[in-house]
């Protein structure tokens, strides 16, 4: 694999930044509610330092949820969204949303928002790197539980270092709700050189 | 003509500089910062013609560095290029005084659009 440099990385961010401010727009449009977006932030790790990362990127320090979702097309990865304790009764009444009762209707609540973030997400990017990016269903990975166990739920990679990967994340927070996301891509190091050639060739039609 | 780009991304600011060479007539200097703060140092120090300004950035974010330009400056004349794209974020900011808001990314095209929505009245072409 090639290395990243700083252009190609800020590319990137960039690149990320347009797709993050999509799915911000398909939250507010679900919600009804502004939504404050971070600077993304992207870095290649060792795949082996991957859930660090990840740990790294998340904001909420108490108990969180926890989603994940796959894809595939002209790059592959995973999506990770990470959610604080979140007023999940009032953000469902906000977007009509008719949760089963308990346990259920949470998840079903947390898939529901992960896959209207990275749905929105995954077409902008696409259509910035003109392929196509095709997501699987979300899964719950863990709901409510201490900072250190979702880092444990983690998928931990065996491979050996030297083997790379690509972290995305942005946060997303509603202020007046006090909702926040932090949704976390991950790509694949045999994605990455595809990523790379598609960024210069980019960079050389502008 | 004078424009300052105000984009915290290299690439962005990339972009929008090989935009406006193609629709600019020369003479056209361009001048760039990477933060809300340094934007306004910038545009006191060569007060441009025209700044595009983006919203989300670190130091001074986009919606301050607008007050604090139109403070400064009422006359000074902002376009904002944004990839935050909610209804909100648009209205805030032409509430604060921005001309035009515009969807990243940019093409060749809607740049000179933008150009010429606000030329007629600000003799910018």
């Amino acid at each position: 694999m090639g290395e990243f440099s700083d252009d190609d990385l800020d590319a990137l961010t960039e690149t990320a930044n347009v797709a993050m401010g999509r799915a911000g727009a398909a939250l507010h449009e679900v919600l009804g509610a502004f939504v404050k977006l971070s600077i993304p932030e992207v870095f290649p790790v060792a795949v082996v330092d991957v859930p660090a990362a990840i740990g790294k990127l998340v904001t909420e320090r108490g108990d969180v949820s926890a989603t994940t979702q796959s894809f595939s097309g002209l790059v592959t990865g995973e999506v990770v969204a990470v959610f604080g304790e979140t007023p999940w009764k009032a953000l469902a009444a906000m977007i009509g949303y008719d949760p089963a009762p308990g346990e259920q209707g949470r998840q079903g609540f947390l898939l529901e928002m992960a896959t209207v973030l990275t749905g929105a997400c995954l077409k902008s990017l696409a259509t910035q790197l003109r392929g196509e990016l095709f997501p699987t269903a979300a899964a719950l990975l863990c709901q409510d539980v201490p900072f250190d166990r979702f880092l444990e739920r983690l998928p931990a990679s065996k491979t050996e270092n030297g083997v790379r990967a690509l972290v995305l994340g942005v946060k997303f927070h509603v202020h007046a709700e006090h909702f926040g996301c932090d949704l976390i891509f991950v790509l694949a190091e045999r994605s990455l050189e595809t990523l790379r050639s598609t960024l210069a060739r980019m960079g050389s039609n502008r | 003509m004078k424009v300052l780009v105000v984009d915290d991304s290299r690439t962005a600011r990339h972009i929008l500089s090989a935009a406006l060479r193609e629709c600019v007539p020369e003479p056209l200097e361009i001048v760039e910062a990477c933060d809300g703060r340094e934007g306004v140092s910038r545009y006191l120090e060569s007060r441009p013609d025209l700044v595009f300004m983006d919203l989300t950035m670190p130091v001074m974010d986009g919606y301050e560095a607008v007050s604090v330009l139109l403070e400064n400056d009422p006359d000074a004349r902002v376009i904002v290029l944004s990839a935050d794209v909610q209804p909100l974020a648009k209205s805030r900011i032409l509430e604060l005084g921005a001309l035009v808001f515009a969807e990243k990314p940019i093409e060749v095209e809607r740049l000179r659009e933008l150009l010429e929505e606000v030329a007629p009245t600000q003799k910018l072409l």
